[in-house]
């Protein structure tokens, strides 16, 4: 009785530690977010940080600019900045022109930018481009004939 | 022309190389180091064409069997598509979409009901497939802004085969109506809406005021580049 029961409770822990393994294998990889277990199918959606959706603070602002900080100082340096493309943005956020982006800076133009979109107006009805897009209700082809885009 | 110097970036490859397969796993970290920043997503809009044009090159001012070239400005638009380390990603199809210099899409939605107005000689749509070096090139107009999108804007996609990798827009740097538009001004932040914005130039040898526009596009790691 005394040795069956061990035996049974033994085989019981075995198979519990099996399933456990087996959990855990299952689970998704660490360290990828959701954009990591986005498929193929997902046109334009950039793995990881949504870049569509922009910062949605200052740190995450901040963070963005600090991908390019090669040496890890917490500031961007125009050295740095490989970016061609940013580099008229780069020098219209550089208030005392010492050409480093500090996050000072960095948060300056985040909250000057984000301010200035709310206060335009532009916001207005984003025209039929608003709409629903591919394979959503009313999407490409049952959609009303447009105004404009 | 600002082309990206990736002659700078090499110097660092190796650095690059090693530090990108320490983090293959962890790619999503936002400590990850880029040289460049992703180009954001925009909207595809209603007028992707529904039916593509027999003529699907990259020369969008003449159709291939017409001699009237089409109204508008044109320019030379040229670009890069690269990923974030700065390297070119070649044999992608990049397409471009836009309005005619009269305001019609080459989509029946838009061009049936102002069949009068559009220009039957432009040609709407251009594909074109990126070299090694990530380049691609177009010849358009100018674009035009619109009663519901005072931002001019062409449209992109960026393709791998069928699969399509990245839809957005560039526009006109320092045009006023940009302000004003809805979907560019809800794009991103600051720093998305930058990467949108591109300086259409004289072209220096051209006697007929034609431009030039030079767009990079950098796109985020795809599932090839997983490996």
């Amino acid at each position: 009785m005394t040795i069956l029961s061990v035996r049974i409770a033994g085989l019981f822990v075995t198979m519990l530690v099996g399933l456990s393994m087996v959990v855990a294998v299952a689970q998704p990889p660490q360290g990828r977010g959701p954009g990591g277990m986005r498929g193929p199918g997902g046109p334009g959606g950039p793995p990881g940080r949504g870049s569509a959706s922009g910062a949605k603070n200052a740190q995450e602002f901040a963070a963005k600019w600090l991908t390019m900080d090669e040496d890890k100082d917490g500031k961007l340096s125009k050295a740095e900045l490989k970016d061609t493309r940013l580099v008229k943005l780069f020098e219209s956020a550089d208030s005392n022109s010492d050409q480093v982006l500090e996050v000072a800076e960095m948060n300056a133009l985040f909250e000057s930018t984000s301010k200035a979109r709310g206060a335009d107006g532009p916001r207005g009805p984003r025209e039929s481009d608003g709409g629903p897009r591919d394979g959503g209700p009313g999407g490409r082809n049952r959609r009303p004939p447009p105004g404009r885009e | 022309m600002t082309m990206i110097p990736i002659n700078v970036l090499r110097h660092r490859r190796s650095f690059l190389t090693a530090a990108s397969a320490f983090s293959a796993s962890l790619y999503t970290s936002r400590g990850a180091f880029a040289d460049l920043l992703q180009s954001p997503s925009v909207t595809e809009g209603p007028f992707y064409p529904d039916r593509l044009p027999l003529d699907v090159d990259n020369d969008l001012i003449v159709l291939s069997d017409s001699l009237t070239p089409a109204v508008g400005t044109i320019t030379h638009l040229t670009g890069k598509v690269l990923n974030t380390r700065g390297e070119p990603l070649k044999g992608l199809t990049v397409e471009i979409w836009q309005c005619d210099a009269n305001e019609v899409y080459l989509n029946t939605r838009d061009s049936v009901p102002k069949e009068k107005q559009r220009d039957v000689h432009f040609q709407g749509f251009g594909r074109f497939e990126t070299n090694s070096a990530g380049e691609y090139r177009f010849r358009t107009i100018k674009p035009v802004p619109y009663p519901g999108r005072p931002a001019p804007h062409i449209h992109f996609k960026i393709k791998r085969g069928d699969r399509e990798l990245l839809t957005t827009q560039m526009m006109i740097r320092g045009f006023a109506g940009n302000q004003q538009d809805g979907i560019f001004m809800n794009t991103g932040d600051a720093i998305d809406r930058e990467l949108l914005l591109v300086d259409f130039l004289p072209m220096k040898e051209s006697k007929v005021g034609e431009l030039t526009a030079n767009f990079d596009i950098v796109l985020g790691r795809t599932p090839e580049d997983r490996d």
